[in-house]
């Protein structure tokens, strides 16, 4: 089969595998490590500790501060201490079990309201980060509640805690690493990053970045955001060690990948009479766990979309990164403005009750518009957001779906309780809610990205072909796709006849280190590649009319010149110019220094909005919430690939849902994801192409806005996660009512917390 | 503190897998079924999600009914009939799947094609609520119940069309073909079978594992 392989579908003659010994304290000093008795095992080659590690004992995405095995102390439940390699799993978790660890439990900081008056527990200190973004005047004194209402104001208070949500994705973290002789070593794994990676386990073992080989497998769970290069390390020290290939799985209920980290959000809107908004104060906290990872993305993002796509003259937002003993949290799906969104559209309609005009009305008064200010850490006067803004578009598209039919049934399993059969007519209610959500484009901590293509063109016997070599990624969100359609808007080749592949040395390619849009920079470079290729492939033909390769394109299944006065079909033209044997090659590729360099867009906020209407059954005894239907509208710039893009925000609704409604990490193996029984019927009332439209826009300035960034793709799946839960919680609302100020908001609103229970 | 292993008990196993017989000497008696037919076999599907029986990715059929493969041990599916996602029997189920784009990144495709495939075996014509049921065993990350519906609606028009159609091409005839072969093999308990020394004329295509995972890479080894 040449169908791609998982990592944990590579095995290798003579393959041992990996265990782990891991802290059980969440916090404790190592006192003693005796490895003899593991070592003794038979069918153990090798049992090691961090004395072991030949190279530098710590990474991280932003600080270097986690350690690959934890030396002197083990900060979170199931830090790894020690690894082992055997020749059966079942013997490497027994040697793994046989390593005896001294422990000298300390008192653990858990709560992330503590850290920053607690003790430090790691030399860097609790508190990894902190922002302020401000603009307008200070809401401090429009904050008092008698000043506010003498001056006809209202001020709207609300505390939001969300748990750590550990989204770990289907497929396991799974490593194999294989020493190759003279070449070093090669390892397999699901990464998105192989760049990163290389140079991080290089700095580790203590080799040279030659001798590291990072090769992507297919990923598995249309997360881009994989486990810790750590498990690389440790795999990769264990096949150093032994001379044979080490194959590392993570069980399930390790945290081996990072978890949404858990927040505490402090909001108070001040709104007038007429439900204007004058102010908003925003706290906000995040619990990274026990090591910085990327957290600190994840704070500055909510920042910036702490307010959502709102007008707001007078902001101060502040925002704290703490370190605790809990797991390592980072970067997940929705980021920063899936945190945010459920709060501030809480804030909505709670502003909404309170001065009697309900929430959608306060929303629809103060829309944010183009030109309008948004927060943003570069520019403390805020940043005024780029054109276009089509929340009114999409909130029609979510309001002109049509309603599923109430009650729900007959079949039992469509109450909420589903196959539990507890539904029953009398005690259902239906709520609607709707939520606006905003993301941003142009994160101003963007790092600096790079990323090659080369295109072959050959002829087959069912015409030309194309493979692509690059180092992009599929993940399950149809990257692949998208390269295989810029290939055939670019060559003519239909989509079916362009491969993608790996490039021929992976690990020595320099390969992007994109998170948040590997499709804009590898669909440049590999755009870039095919243009190359056309170029010289049509050579011949330019030649004859006298203009240069460059010049010609290719439309309407005809090859053309640049003044259209050149037309010959695309198959003569390849009859001509791709005879059999011809290989032509195009390289391509596409640097990107930090974000607004490139863009040259600093001045203005580039935005992707959305909203997404909810309907929600809740079982008013039982505390059971089923969401029925969810519709889904946004701003998607540019679809390439319309149908992968539909599927994406989809599944990113559907994810919106378990993360509002059930996840959690302190379920057991931190499932919780909705299954089909719980995911909701999603409607993607429109992806809106806005592309086109940006361009002629004139800017804040008066200048035209330059080129969207991300070539205006927008990001699809974000804004669904984001918005999701909002108004799931908005429908809730709207079902059994309102708790009310004063009591904090805790999420995932599970049964055991559903106010309209215990109310 | 567990006690280090010190006794390594294994037996020799013969495994009716897909119709094929294939012997396995030296199987750990705490090997799952999945642990064998992934590791010692070389099958890559079923999958291995989580090996707790949560996430459907390893769903099998043993004697026709659906079962996660990290939940049975290896000895129990002895003289059972094994058939894997792999198996010609949920070829109608994949395709449509496929088709429906139901699996994105492709994890769970295989587990959710015999899951799809055990469903249209005992419900010929599925509601939406019955295939949310039936399909709530197999965790996804990347696709959403709509397309799960769909490639359910898929399936059963492909499996319609083959039972209106050329006909004997179901499942249950190879299945008894196949399994007469079956019976030829070791039929005596894991004992008898650890002291044969199979024949290697007698069996069936033997998956061989390559000498290196870099020639396995699927990308590398791409044409």
């Amino acid at each position: 089969m040449t169908e791609p392989k998982f990592p944990t579908d590579l095995r290798a003659d003579g393959m041992l595998w990996m265990g782990v010994t891991r802290s059980p304290h969440a916090s404790a000093a190592v006192r003693g490590l005796d490895l003899r008795a593991a070592r003794a095992i038979p069918g153990v080659h090798a049992v090691l500790s961090a004395a072991d590690l030949p190279g530098y004992n710590f990474h991280g995405t932003r600080a270097i501060d986690q350690p690959v095995l934890a030396a002197d102390v083990a900060r979170y439940i199931g830090e790894p201490v020690a690894v082992v390699a055997a020749e059966h799993p079942a013997l490497a978790r027994a040697a793994a079990e046989a390593v005896r660890v001294i422990w000298d439990p300390l008192r653990p900081l858990l709560d992330p309201d503590q850290a920053s008056t607690a003790p430090p527990i790691h030399p860097d200190g609790n508190v990894l980060h902190a922002t302020t973004l401000v603009f307008g005047t200070e809401p401090g004194a429009l904050l008092d509640p008698e000043t506010a209402e003498v001056a006809g104001l209202k001020v709207v208070e609300g505390e939001y805690a969300f748990d750590a949500v550990a989204a770990r994705p289907g497929a396991p973290a799974a490593v194999i690493a294989v020493p190759n002789g003279e070449r070093g070593i090669e390892i397999y794994v699901a990464t998105v990053s192989p760049r990163g990676d290389r140079e991080v386990v290089a700095q580790c073992l203590g080799l040279p970045v030659e001798k590291v080989h990072v090769i992507p497998t297919r990923v598995g769970g249309a997360d881009t955001h994989r486990e810790d290069v750590g498990l690389q390390v440790q795999a990769a020290l264990l096949a150093l060690a032994t001379g044979r290939p080490v194959k590392a799985v993570v069980p399930r209920d390790v945290p081996a990948h990072p978890a949404r980290p858990a927040a505490r959000l402090r909001y108070q809107h001040v709104v007038a009479d007429d439900g204007s908004l004058v102010a908003v104060q925003a706290d906000i906290l995040l619990d990274s766990g026990a090591y910085a990872s990327t957290t600190v993305d994840v704070l500055e993002e909510a920042c910036r979309l702490a307010i959502g796509p709102y007008r707001v003259p007078n902001v101060h937002i502040t925002g704290r990164v703490v370190r605790t003993n809990n797991p390592p949290a980072g970067r997940v799906r929705g980021g920063g403005g899936a945190l945010t969104c459920a709060a501030y559209e809480a804030q909505m309609d709670a502003a909404g009750s309170a001065v009697g005009l309900g929430g959608l009305e306060v929303r629809l008064r103060n829309l944010l518009r183009p030109g309008d200010l948004v927060p943003d850490a570069a520019d403390p006067l805020g940043k005024p957001a780029a054109a276009p803004v089509p929340i009114p578009d999409c909130l029609h598209e979510v309001l002109d779906t049509p309603m599923p039919s109430f009650p729900p049934g007959p079949d039992i399993r469509e109450y909420p309780g589903t196959v539990g059969r507890t539904g029953e007519l009398t005690r259902i209610r239906r709520g609607v809610g709707v939520a606006l959500g905003m993301a941003d484009l142009s994160n101003p901590a963007q790092q600096g990205e790079y990323a090659t293509a080369v295109v072959l063109l050959s002829q087959t016997p069912a015409g030309p072909a194309a493979t692509v070599a690059c180092s992009a990624v599929e993940t399950g969100s149809g990257l692949h796709d998208l390269i295989r359609v810029t290939v055939e808007r670019t060559l003519g080749i239909p989509a079916d006849r362009v491969a993608v592949r790996a490039p021929e040395d992976p690990g020595s390619l320099p390969s992007s280190a994109a998170i948040t849009h590997p499709a804009w920079v590898h669909g440049s470079a590999v755009e870039a590649a095919a243009k190359q290729a056309r170029a010289k492939l049509f050579r011949p033909l330019a030649d004859q009319i006298g203009v240069d390769g460059g010049l010609l394109k290719v439309a309407d299944g005809h090859l053309l010149s640049h003044d259209d006065v050149f037309r010959l079909p695309l198959t003569e033209a390849y009859r001509q110019c791709l005879p059999a044997g011809r290989v032509v090659r195009g390289d391509g590729e596409f640097r990107m220094l930090t974000m607004p360099t490139l863009t040259g867009t600093s001045d203005a906020a580039h935005l992707a909005v959305g909203a997404v209407r909810a309907v929600v059954d809740v079982d008013t005894e039982l505390g059971l919430a089923n969401v029925v239907q969810l519709a889904v509208a946004q701003d998607a710039g540019r679809v390439v690939v319309r149908e992968r893009a539909e599927s994406r925000v989809a599944s990113g609704a559907v994810a919106g849902s378990g993360l509002v409604l059930s996840e959690g990490s302190d379920l057991p193996f931190g499932w919780g994801e909705p299954s089909p029984m719980d995911s909701p019927e999603v409607v993607v009332a429109a992806l809106l192409e806005t592309a086109a439209e940006a361009k002629d826009e004139i800017g804040p300035d008066g200048l035209p806005v330059a080129s969207p960034p991300l070539g205006g793709m927008k990001p699809v799946g974000d804004l669904a996660v984001m918005a999701t839960p909002a108004a799931v919680l908005a429908a809730i609302r709207d079902a059994v009512g309102d708790p009310g100020n004063g009591s904090p908001l805790r999420l995932p609103l599970r049964p055991d917390r559903a106010w309209w229970v215990l109310a | 503190m567990s006690e280090p292993a010190a006794e390594w008990p294994t037996v020799g196993l013969t495994l009716r897998v897909d119709g094929h017989e294939y012997p396995v000497p030296q199987v750990w008696i705490g090997d799952s079924l999945l642990a064998v037919l992934r590791e010692r076999l070389d099958f890559d599907e079923p999958r291995d999600g989580c090996e707790i029986g949560e996430c459907g990715a390893c769903l099998i059929t043993l004697d026709g009914a659906p079962a996660a493969a990290c939940l049975v041990p290896a000895v129990a599916a002895v003289e059972r009939d094994i058939r894997t996602p792999l198996d010609p029997a949920f070829n109608s189920a994949r395709a449509a799947v496929v088709a429906a784009g139901a699996s994105p990144c492709g994890f769970c495709a295989p587990g959710l094609s015999v899951a799809i495939t055990s469903l249209l075996r005992r419900n010929l014509d599925p509601g939406p609520a019955a295939v949310r049921e039936a399909l709530s065993g197999v965790v996804c990350r990347c696709s959403e119940p709509g397309r799960w519906i769909e490639a359910v609606a898929l399936a059963k028009e492909a499996e319609d069309g083959d039972r209106g159609g050329s006909g004997d091409q179901d499942d249950r005839g190879d299945r008894g073909d196949r399994g007469d072969r079956g019976d030829q093999g070791g039929s005596g308990g894991p004992a008898d079978a650890a002291g044969q020394e199979p024949d290697p004329a007698d069996l069936a295509p033997v998956r061989t594992r390559s000498q290196h995972p870099a020639r396995r890479h699927p990308e590398a080894a791409a044409p």
